[in-house]
């Protein structure tokens, strides 16, 4: 998925401003940056929800402006960073809505499947409004999984904020699966640690501008990171060869 | 992936909890037609059941088209409302589509008096009523408007905005004409149903309603879809504010020719669409044919209990009946929701 020269304004201030970066396919890319930094109205952009000021999103060479709403759902997936808790519909119907374009036999499959990946066969019949906001995050990525068709894309706007380290587990370990069988997973997280683990390439944001993009160990720079965030951090190094990002309070 | 898909054809479906309230609710429906159809009143006030002699028979088959007609159409227009601007409070007059109809009749009911026509009694008043429906309808979704799509919020303020202007209005021109046009208009307004329409008219009013059930239906899963919140919807592929704009238009043209038939008839379409989603649940798939029967049953049932009280002053007005039966039940329903919520 490519981003190209994205620009969007609102009341004259530029909120996004000349983005140009690509997502590969099969790889997991981790959109960082303080709070502000454009990192829910880029995603937002990039699944169709907001109409650049200039520019252009692509998936597989072609603006997604130009795709059927239908065709746009077929492929790209969103969880949004927040989502209605009212919804008056089971588990398993909101669940069902995410597949409903992918139709027969093939929808029915993609939403048991999400389900049980996402460990909600007990909730399956429970109203989303009577679960934790733990369990409606994951119904709400279970749709997402459901909805999309591989080779797609999924865009995640703090998929983990509610979830316990079980269920973040859980979620994290589908995602990296998701990309290994060729989809394309963007997703944005306040973890910096995290994504320098999980994560298979960075963007760094501020204030609506791309700061840096390409390996986890290369965006997160501390003195990229301090001069993005103006604090300071700690770096730790782990067994597997990855770093730890802690904010340090001095 | 094989033995997924064959362990879930093979799974039993969920049990469809609405096939019996629908066919409840329809066989209600059906009997209250023929009810409405036996009901005979005679001059003399005295009510009892007997087939109607045939000079009599099209003037109740009449009553009772009208009856679903307008139920239907209420019933549908309700329950887009509730949807789509996500209020539960929310009416088919809320888009200012029965003050537009008011100020519209008044208005001729003005002209027609300042015109010296005598017989202004006889006039049908379908078409200014319309008129005045359409005109409010369409003011209500342009002021209604953000980024170029009906807002809910916005439409809901611009509703009540411009029905209140409309009910100014209409005080001005009572006040402006003569004491029995003022009283042919308050009669209008409490609503009634015909016994005497042309068939081109029952059959273009008919069809309109079906128009409006068959759209609402055939976007129901889009429905359902934004329930879930804008953003997720138009990730799902709803195109969010066309299926708002083309809803609400159904719905206040729907409720427009509700109104031109009958005048404009309270609770109907704040009430049916409670009933139809306690009995259902939400899903649109079952819960707008089930507002549409809904509205039927309150509308017949209304018409068949005008038939039956006598208070010494002629058959009341529906619009009477349905709002002092109506608003018990609301507030009974309202009670019992919040019950069930406490507990």
């Amino acid at each position: 998925m490519r981003v190209d020269a994205l620009k969007v304004v609102r009341s004259g201030k530029p909120i996004l401003d000349d983005l140009n970066v690509e997502a590969p396919a099969g790889q997991i890319t981790g959109v960082l940056g303080p709070n502000a930094a454009g990192k829910t109205t880029l995603l937002r952009t990039m699944v169709g929800l907001i109409k650049p000021s200039a520019g252009e999103v692509a998936f597989e060479g072609r603006p997604i402006s130009t795709m059927r709403a239908m065709e746009r759902a077929r492929k790209i997936g969103f969880v949004p960073q927040r989502f209605r808790s009212d919804v008056p519909f089971v588990v398993h119907e909101v669940v069902s809505m995410g597949a409903r374009q992918r139709g027969g036999i093939e929808s029915n499959v993609a939403v048991e499947q999400a389900i049980q990946d996402c460990q909600l066969s007990e909730q399956a019949n429970r109203p989303f409004a009577n679960l934790s906001v733990g369990q409606q995050q994951r119904v709400v990525i279970a749709r997402a999984l459901a909805q999309v068709s591989s080779p797609g894309v999924l865009i995640l706007d703090e998929p983990l904020a509610a979830l316990d380290l079980k269920y973040a587990a859980t979620i994290l370990e589908l995602l990296k699966k998701r990309a290994a069988a060729g989809d394309t997973v963007i997703m944005s997280l306040h973890d910096l640690g995290l994504a320098s683990s999980i994560c298979d390439q960075a963007w760094l944001l501020d204030q609506g501008r791309l700061v840096a993009a390409g390996e986890p160990a290369q965006v997160l720079a501390e003195d990229q990171l301090e001069s993005v965030y103006g604090a300071r951090f700690e770096r730790l190094q782990r067994a597997d060869g990855r770093d730890w990002i802690i904010p340090t309070t001095t | 992936m094989n033995t997924m898909a064959e362990s879930i054809t093979t799974t039993p479906m969920r049990p469809r909890r609405s096939i019996l309230p629908m066919v409840v609710l329809f066989i209600l429906a059906a009997g209250l037609c023929v009810l409405r159809y036996a009901i005979d009143r005679s001059p003399a006030g005295e009510v009892g059941l007997s087939w109607p002699a045939s000079e009599w028979a099209s003037f109740r088959i009449t009553a009772i088209m009208a009856c679903i007609i307008v139920g239907a159409g209420l019933g549908i227009a309700g329950a887009l409302m509730q949807s789509l601007l996500r209020n539960p409070l929310a009416s088919p007059y809320l888009l200012g589509v029965s003050s537009g109809a008011g100020l519209g009749v008044m208005a001729a009911m003005a002209i027609a008096a300042a015109g010296g026509l005598a017989s202004a009694a006889t006039i049908d008043w379908s078409l200014p009523a319309m008129i005045g429906a359409t005109g409010a309808l369409f003011l209500v979704l342009a002021l209604g408007r953000r980024n170029g799509w009906p807002d809910p919020i916005t439409v809901l303020l611009a509703g009540v905005v411009v029905a209140t202007i409309c009910a100014g209005a209409m005080m001005l021109l009572q006040h402006m004409v003569p004491m029995d046009v003022r009283g042919r208009f308050l009669t209008w307004m409490m609503g009634s149903i015909p016994e005497i329409m042309s068939r081109t008219q029952l059959l273009i009013a008919g069809i309109a309603v079906l128009v409006g059930i068959g759209c609402s239906l055939y976007m129901s899963h889009w429905l359902n879809a934004s329930l879930l919140g804008d953003d997720e919807a138009q990730s799902l592929g709803v195109p969010v504010g066309m299926m708002r704009l083309v809803l609400l238009i159904l719905a206040g043209m729907t409720t427009a020719v509700t109104v031109a038939i009958a005048g404009p008839i309270g609770f109907v379409g704040l009430i049916a669409p409670h009933l139809a989603r306690r009995l259902v649940g939400p899903n649109h798939h079952v819960f707008l044919p089930a507002s549409v029967l809904a509205g039927i049953i309150i509308v017949v049932g209304a018409d068949v209990a005008r038939q039956a009280i006598d208070l010494g002053t002629g058959r009341l007005p529906i619009g009477v009946l349905t709002i002092l039966a109506g608003g018990p039940i609301f507030l009974w329903l309202l009670r019992r929701e919040v019950h069930v919520n406490e507990s």
